[in-house]
């Protein structure tokens, strides 16, 4: 069983509704994004042990250090805010739903809702070395009714069995569906 | 450098730090579905950055 916090503003499990899967994007993701602040983070570093060996003044030295801790400091907001966005953007799976939740910068989130009946293709995309040796890729949902506009989610890890997942509750969904329309009596497998 | 210049660049640092600080903390714990992952989170980010200003103000001061 899935036991998360859940803010309430994103979503409200529904009687009968529960959690399938949590999806956040892949390590590598966020490792890529951030990978050149953190070069930059070291550099003042390396500035400072080359400039402390030179013969300089006490002030001079002091003012170095000064502004590396400075440039540290302004480099650390952005890391963290990175890492933010990266913490923020979730994809959520229950029985009855899809949730997308994309936190884009600070102050930009957007949270879509994706009905598993509307579901009618989930493809998987692997697109380079990384993504097939780490395996993460691209989840694209294909859902009726949106025009041809499929959601997708970047960098998710294991694919293939998120893919499974959803595609085994879309069939769950469609059983209970073509079972109503024929009028059958309707069981929940999961309560039995 | 004149070490008022340097105090007056950190204060306006700290300043800004505390309110980006802020904003970023308020997004963790309002959004995160994990409490123990923002709280080791701000952890570090606080911690980091109030070694920073500390440096900053060590290296300001020896300039009085």
């Amino acid at each position: 069983m899935i036991d998360y916090k859940f803010n309430k503003e994103d979503i409200n499990l529904r009687g009968g509704e529960h959690l399938v899967s949590v999806m956040r994007k892949h390590w590598f993701v966020f490792f890529t994004r951030v990978l050149p602040l953190k070069i930059l983070f070291v550099l003042p570093l390396i500035f400072m042990v080359v400039t402390l060996n030179m013969q300089l003044s006490q002030t001079a030295i002091a003012v170095i250090i000064f502004f590396s801790s400075l440039w540290m400091l302004v480099l650390l907001m952005a890391i963290f805010t990175i890492w933010t966005n990266y913490f923020l953007d979730i994809w959520i799976v229950t029985n009855q739903r899809i949730i997308d939740i994309e936190q884009r910068h600070l102050f930009n989130r957007e949270v879509r809702t994706l009905r598993m009946e509307t579901v009618q293709d989930v493809h998987v995309d692997k697109v380079n070395f990384f993504q097939e040796f780490f395996n993460f890729g691209t989840l694209r949902v294909q859902t009726a009714g949106t025009g041809g506009t499929d959601a997708l989610i970047e960098g998710i890890p294991n694919p293939e069995h998120e893919q499974e997942l959803i595609m085994k509750e879309v069939h769950i969904i469609n059983t209970k569906g073509d079972r109503i329309h024929s009028g059958q009596k309707l069981t929940s497998p999961h309560t039995t | 450098m004149n070490a008022q210049i340097l105090f007056i660049i950190l204060f306006a640092s700290f300043a800004f730090f505390m309110v980006y600080s802020g904003i970023l903390m308020y997004h963790w714990f309002k959004y995160a579905m994990s409490t123990s992952a923002s709280l080791s989170a701000s952890v570090v980010y606080m911690g980091m950055g109030f070694i920073l200003l500390f440096i900053m103000g060590i290296m300001a001061s020896s300039l009085l």
